[in-house]
């Protein structure tokens, strides 16, 4: 006696929250009613293996004729087919547009590209993710990459409208977006300590700083490209360091400011102006794609593993980029106080938030 | 021109992309009515084509308004090529044809190609102009109402029911050999589903007329099915209730339907709930056998059984005179209908009605299951034009039917369905219902005297009265266990009973019922022709006396004594017949406690064998012990609590009587008392029987949280909350063609059965606590070694401890109310009788208590506790007292009892009906519920729109790409559902109520990567109102409805 056929069909479609984790998770049948199985559901519902693998197998089938639609979460909404509370359906998107840390890490600030989904083996191994699992992520990407690329307004908005997210999903989405719209490295070994919060938090800071977007909200790309004028003026900051006489006063207005106030005092005034160099080249540099791709590296090359190394507390960091911005303003020889205020303002940012172990 | 259709296109969404080269679709719409055609503009590349067109009109005479379906196919338009068609829409105006239903059709549309499934979808809306055309010879039934659900609708009050309506027409088959055909696929499937659409038109306008000559208005329990015959034809047949419909006035006149689900008492002017019962025992024999025949087709009658009761006793007291006046009566009541030279004749022959549950005290006595099945050879060469032949092979069939109801004493059948297995050129014609005894004053228009009323319903005992046997004990036409009634002690009553139909709400039941069934395969040699009939012929009787001991067997082993919804259906295939009884068991309190099941061996010299015997026994009655625990059958003697305890009374009562009966008639009390004598005895002495006894015991029962039955409501489960889920389930298992013995086949059969429910329970563990109702099971044998089960069913979800709770609080409130209500309520039937019914004299309060009792959506459990009461009340003869116990019993059935109470009396209708519309548009749009009961636990229906019935054929050529058989079929059943929700929804209506799946045909060649799948489902379209939307009005209306008594009452009579 063999099943030909075994279908079960709801008025209103039963959706299994922990079927639907597996089969998102990229587990076969077999393996997802082995995991059933190992979960103990056996014994709580005195159901036999093989009610398992129907039940598992029905699953599967409607989550894979479900897929479609979630490929454009209006769709859901809309479709007549499945009848399905509108709440599930916010689950079913929610979650299948969840990515894993581990694996976004891995693809973050890459081109969304063919080559890159060729790599998905790899990384798969590497992370312990299944590949079905993997592709999933990259498409979904991909897919919202696609759709809001080219288009105006706000880039969170955008993705919350065209795919229903919710809005901490979405914030994450425009990072990625973001992220593999400009490229940034985040794939190098001294990276590695970072996390994907790290990097969305400086992503939203420079999306609404550093953007086009940020200045006008009428052109197309708003939200997904730098500003390249903005980053062109960036070269103007080169005069803080350049400049001898003004670093030296910078320094000086600085140090009286902090004097007493940070406990790697003798450090900093040691290292002041590698630190600021630092920082100012960074500006300076941004007019190439390829110094903006290694910005972060550049970042915690030029300042994070400095402090890092003279074991700066967080504090002091947070007062020292304080101090550092603001003293700009009484430097009277500098005439770059607006363009200097957009570009250290998101860096300061950005660079608490990536001074952590 | 009697009417004028109109049609708007207005917009498309979600359409496929057809030009590959632009991703886009130029998309326009053919409008078809009849031979008329108009187009849409073409709306270049979108797939979101806003046409918004003109209306587009066709004048049609009203017969084609009700047999045509409207047309609507979506094309892409191709400057070089044919156009290409997307997909297509039927849509049937039939809704729009009577004036109380959908004014209007408007909403999106699933745009369906049988070929690929849903394709986007179209917003169209639809209206009707009718004229007024009375002078002409009428070939059109216009207004006839049909309704699927097997009781009287929610809006309703039934004025006559008339009696069965039945029609068939028969045309070739557009597709008969769906694998090797000439035209395209798509084509050759959409005439398919046009003609059926044509045929279903046809066939309910044809009814509709026999309605109208009988002078009623609906059809109530409307079936309509297809005969796949292949090379010989397509019939499309249906039967029916036709009724005399009023609509209740107001719409929030009905009460809540949330526990009950049968009828509308308010308004009736009937004393006692609706009773239905038949008996059966374990060895009943064959009651008639109509011998073979030869006719110039070939045709095989089968004999048949009649389940009915053994044993002999002395006749009841007032019993037999009495019965053979109301018996002669009806008979009368019916003949002088069918003899009226106007009425139709055919309803004189048959006494039938497919209703299974019925107004109050329209059901007197039930004489048992009768069933008749006949096997036939198809004929070859067809004629469409006419329908004859299979006209007198079911009028055959149906003569059988009334032949065995007459010998069971009863002049009616009920619960009445009609259906076929056909395998190449063989047919197994079966029917089957419920013998029963029933209550003139519906069949005729007032003209029963009304003393005879009067004795009737004195001599019934409310709650037991259908369990009373309908036959004369002294000549009965079988040999029958009879004892007296455990509930009135007055009336003989048989032991166990099986029937057709739902439980009747005011039966007394203890604990809770359960689904049983039994299931039977039997090997046959592959023949043709004559020598196959004959072979199926052969077997059917031995089939259906096992399918009986089965459920004998079943049922006692569940402590239980009697069944509803019984439904036995054979199917046959080409080298097996399989058989499958499903039926609600349940243990009614006015029949004897059932014995338990003996093994006996036939060689009782070897001690092992002994051993294993008496293991055996052990096992046998351990499950039974489970059973009553798990079902909560409490033997009657053990409670105390009177109130409060969900079955109270037949404790007390019982051993009242017990008692007394011990002193006026021992013999029979004392035999039953204990059962051993009429213990089931199993003799197994061969390995067959002890299959038997291993199936017995391998039925697992549910989960626990879980019930399940077939019937509408289930016994014992009355606080329903809101949460419901349909479904369907199917199974397809491919055997093992190597050494098939009848065992072997019985287990797989088993297995795959029992697994099937394993599944849904596991599935919809989320719910519990929780009720399969209405589990409807369909086996198919679509090809040699391949079975295929069906599953219709909706789980409902309950309140475990809501009915413990609410019973205290109540009683207190209750009571409280009640002193002040029952004066009033004491009035108010003698108006209501004098306006409504002068004919139909009866004594006032008790009838009206009774029916507002039955109205306010007691379950049948809680409402037979106040029905033990008036038999113990009566002792303390204390009116006042037995008022109050029913007024707590209201209370006690459901949570908003004052509206309850307000609601069973008119006044309150009078006063909810200056209440203006109903909140309909609170319910949330979108959502459209799909129930095969009739009801929507926790809302009331407020309208019925119309009947659905649409049938779907999909087919597909690239089955691997689709996900394989499951896949397909699985993508084809939700889009069938969305088919159907959309189409409710485009009517204004959130639900289907009595939603069957009457067809699923499923062919599949792997070889070939095909599979075809033909599903025909109906169901009535309603709009329904929660009762929380109108808790907060009525509850207010309650506090005021005490005081303007009489005017109500004018204002609804």
């Amino acid at each position: 006696m063999t099943s030909e056929l075994d279908i079960f069909v709801g008025n209103t479609t039963l959706i299994d929250e922990d079927v639907y984790r597996l089969w998102l998770d990229g587990y076969s049948v077999s393996d997802a009613v082995a995991l059933r199985v190992r979960s103990g559901i056996l014994e709580q519902t005195g159901a036999t293996a093989a009610v398992l693998q129907s039940d598992t197998m029905d699953h599967y089938r409607t989550f894979h004729m479900l897929e479609r639609l979630l490929h454009a979460p209006p769709k859901l909404l809309h479709q007549l087919i499945f009848q399905i509370p509108p709440s599930r359906q916010a689950l079913l998107i929610e979650r299948y547009y969840a990515f894993d840390e581990a694996f976004v890490r891995e693809v973050l600030g890459k081109k969304l590209s063919k080559g890159t989904k060729k790599d998905l083996d790899d990384i798969s191994t590497k992370t312990g993710i299944t590949l079905k699992s993997c592709r999933r992520q990259f498409d979904n990407f991909k897919r919202v990459f696609k759709v809001v690329e080219e288009m105006r307004g706000s880039l969170v908005d955008n993705i919350q409208q065209h795919f229903l997210l919710s809005d901490r999903l979405s914030r994450d989405y425009a990072a990625i977006v973001f992220f593999a719209n400009n490229r940034f490295e985040t794939g190098k070994k001294k990276l590695q300590y970072l996390s994907f919060g790290d990097f969305a938090f400086c992503a939203e800071l420079m999306i609404q700083n550093w953007t086009l977007g940020a200045v006008d909200s009428q052109v197309d790309d708003m939200d997904v490209d730098l500003d390249k004028e903005f980053l062109q003026d960036l070269k103007e900051l080169k005069v803080l360091v350049a400049d001898k006489d003004l670093l030296d006063l910078h320094k000086s207005v600085v140090c009286t400011a902090l004097r007493g106030k940070l406990s790697v005092f003798s450090e900093m005034e040691a290292n002041f102006k590698n630190l600021s160099r630092g920082l100012v080249n960074v500006a300076a540099k941004l007019i190439h794609n390829k110094d903006v791709r290694d910005l972060f590296v550049d970042l915690v090359e030029k300042f994070v593993e400095p402090c890092r190394s003279d074991h700066w507390p967080l504090s002091d960091v947070r007062l020292f980029l304080n101090q550092y911005s603001a003293s700009v303003h009484s430097l009277d020889g500098f005439r770059h106080q607006a363009l200097w205020d957009r570009y250290m303002g998101t860096l300061r940012g950005c660079l608490l938030r990536l001074y952590h172990d | 021109m009697p009417g004028k259709l109109k049609v708007k296109i207005v917009a498309g969404r979600h359409l496929p992309v057809m030009d590959r080269a632009s991703d886009l679709t130029d998309a326009f719409v053919e409008v078809k009515f009849g031979n008329t055609t108009f187009k849409t503009d073409v709306y270049l590349k979108s797939l979101n084509p806003q046409w918004n067109s003109e209306w587009f009109k066709f004048e049609v005479d009203d017969e084609d308004l009700q047999d045509e379906p409207l047309q609507i196919t979506v094309l892409d338009h191709d400057t070089y090529s044919a156009n290409d068609a997307i997909g297509k829409v039927y849509i049937d105006i039939d809704p729009l044809l009577y004036s109380e239903a959908a004014t209007v059709i408007s909403g999106w549309f699933p745009i369906y190609d049988t070929i690929h499934g849903i394709r986007g979808e179209i917003n169209v809306i639809v209206k009707v102009d009718l004229f007024n055309d009375l002078n002409r010879f009428r070939q059109s039934s216009c207004g006839v109402k049909f309704f699927c659900t097997t009781s009287i609708p929610k809006c309703y009050r039934a004025v006559i029911i008339h009696g069965f309506v039945e029609e068939l027409v028969v045309n070739e088959d557009p597709e008969y050999q769906w694998i090797d055909r000439i035209r395209t696929p798509r084509a050759s499937n959409e005439a398919r589903q046009r003609l059926i659409s044509l045929m279903s038109g046809e066939l309910q306008r044809k009814i509709g007329l026999k309605v109208l000559e009988m002078r009623g208005n609906a059809v109530v329990g409307y079936l309509q099915c297809f005969d796949l015959e292949g090379e010989s034809g397509l019939v499309v047949r249906a039967i029916g209730t036709a009724c005399t419909l009023d609509k209740l006035s107001s719409p929030a006149a009905f009460l809540p339907a949330c526990n009950s689900p049968c009828k509308e008492m308010k308004e009736s002017p009937l004393v006692h709930p609706p009773s239905h019962g038949c008996r059966s025992t374990q060895n009943s024999p064959i009651h008639t056998a109509t011998g073979s025949r030869l006719t110039q087709n070939f045709s095989v009658s089968v004999p048949t059984l009649i389940y009915t009761g053994m044993g002999s006793g002395s006749a009841g007291k007032e019993g037999g005179p009495f019965k053979a006046l109301l018996r002669q009566q009806t008979q009368s009541a019916l003949e002088q209908r069918g003899g009226s030279p106007h009425r139709f004749c055919k309803r004189r022959e048959f006494p039938f009605f497919t209703l299974t549950a019925f107004p109050p005290g329209f059901l007197v006595h039930v004489g048992g299951v009768v069933s008749a099945r006949s096997v036939k050879l198809l004929d070859r060469i067809h004629n469409p034009d006419e329908p004859e032949t299979r006209d007198a092979w079911w009028a055959e069939i149906r003569q059988e039917i009334k032949s065995h109801a007459k010998a069971l004493g009863c002049h009616a059948v009920v619960g009445y369905s009609e259906s076929t297995s056909i395998c190449e050129e063989v047919c197994i014609l079966s029917a089957s219902g419920t013998a029963a005894v029933l209550n003139p004053r519906f069949l005729q228009d007032g003209t029963v005297e009304g003393c005879l009323e009067q004795r009737l319903e004195e001599n019934l005992p409310v709650g037991c009265g259908f369990c009373h046997i309908p036959y004369d004990e002294l000549n009965m036409p079988f040999p029958a266990h009879l004892t007296y009634c455990y509930n009135c002690r007055k009336q003989k009553v048989p032991d166990v009973l099986f029937t057709t139909i739902d439980l009747p709400t005011d039966a007394t039941v203890i604990g809770k019922g359960c689904l049983i069934q039994a299931r039977l395969c039997r090997l046959k040699k592959k023949a043709q022709a004559e020598a196959n009939a004959t072979a199926i012929s052969n077997l059917l009787p031995f089939m259906e006396y096992e399918v009986h001991t089965q459920l004998m067997n079943k049922l006692k082993l569940k402590g239980m004594n009697a069944l509803f919804g019984l439904r036995i259906q054979i199917t046959v295939g080409e080298n097996m017949l399989m058989g499958l009884a499903s039926a609600t068991g349940v243990y009614l309190a006015a029949l004897p406690t059932p014995g338990g099941i003996q093994i006996a061996g036939k060689t009782p010299n070897d001690s092992s064998y002994e051993q294993h015997i008496s293991h055996m026994q052990k096992k046998i009655n351990d499950t039974i012990a489970k059973n009553k625990e798990l079902y909560e059958i409490n033997p009657p003697e053990t409670s105390e609590e009177v109130i409060g305890s969900p079955i109270p009374e037949p404790r007390q009562r019982s051993r009242l009587l017990r008692s007394q009966s011990e002193s006026s008639d021992e013999v029979i009390e004392l035999d039953l008392s204990h059962g051993k004598k009429d213990a089931f005895v199993l003799e197994i002495d061969d390995t067959d029987a002890m299959e038997d006894v291993h199936s017995l015991l391998t039925d697992v029962p549910p989960p626990s949280g879980f019930y399940s039955c077939n019937t509408e409501i289930m016994p014992g489960i009355n606080n329903w909350t809101s949460e419901i889920q349909m479904f369907t389930s199917v199974r397809v298992i491919r055997l093992s063609s190597l050494n098939l013995t009848n065992q072997a086949l019985n287990k797989n059969f088993n297995d795959l059965c029992e697994n099937l429910l394993k599944s849904l329970y596991f599935k919809l563990r989320s719910m519990i606590p929780c009720c399969l109702c209405h589990v409807n099971f369909t086996v198919s044998l679509p090809e040699d070694e391949l079975i295929q089960v069906t599953v219709t069913a909706v789980a409902i979800t309950f309140d475990k401890n809501q009915a413990l709770q609410t019973t205290k609080t109540h009683i207190e409130k209750s009571l409280q109310r009640a002193s002040t209500d029952n004066e009033e309520l004491l009035q108010f039937p003698l108006e209501l009788c004098s306006d409504s019914l002068p004919s139909h004299p009866f004594p006032p309060a008790k009838e009206h208590l009774e029916s507002a009792s039955s109205n306010s959506g007691i379950p049948a459990a809680q409402r037979a506790t106040s029905v033990d009461y008036s038999s113990f009340a009566d002792r303390c003869s204390s009116w006042i007292e037995l008022i109050k116990l029913k007024a707590q019993t209201i209370r006690r059935g459901s949570i908003k009892t004052t509206v309850t109470v307000e609601k069973a009396s008119p006044m309150g209708e009078g006063n909810f009906r200056n209440r203006s519309a109903p909140p309909c548009a609170n319910s949330t749009v979108g959502v459209v519920k799909m129930t095969p009961l009739s009801f929507i636990p926790g809302a009331k229906i407020t309208k019925y729109l119309g009947i659905i019935n649409m049938f779907f054929i999909r087919e597909t050529t690239s089955l691997r790409e689709e996900g394989g058989v499951s896949g397909f079929l699985h993508a084809f059943i939700a889009e069938v559902f969305a088919m159907v929700r959309a189409h409710v929804a485009a009517l204004g209506g959130n639900a289907v109520v009595s939603y069957i799946m009457k067809q699923c045909v499923f062919m599949e060649n792997p070889n070939k990567n095909q599979a075809q799948c033909l599903i025909n489902v109906s169901g009535d379209a309603v709009v329904f109102v929660r009762e929380s939307d109108l808790e907060v009005a009525s509850t207010q209306q309650a506090a005021a409805t005490c005081q303007p008594l009489c005017t109500g009452g004018e204002v609804t009579t």
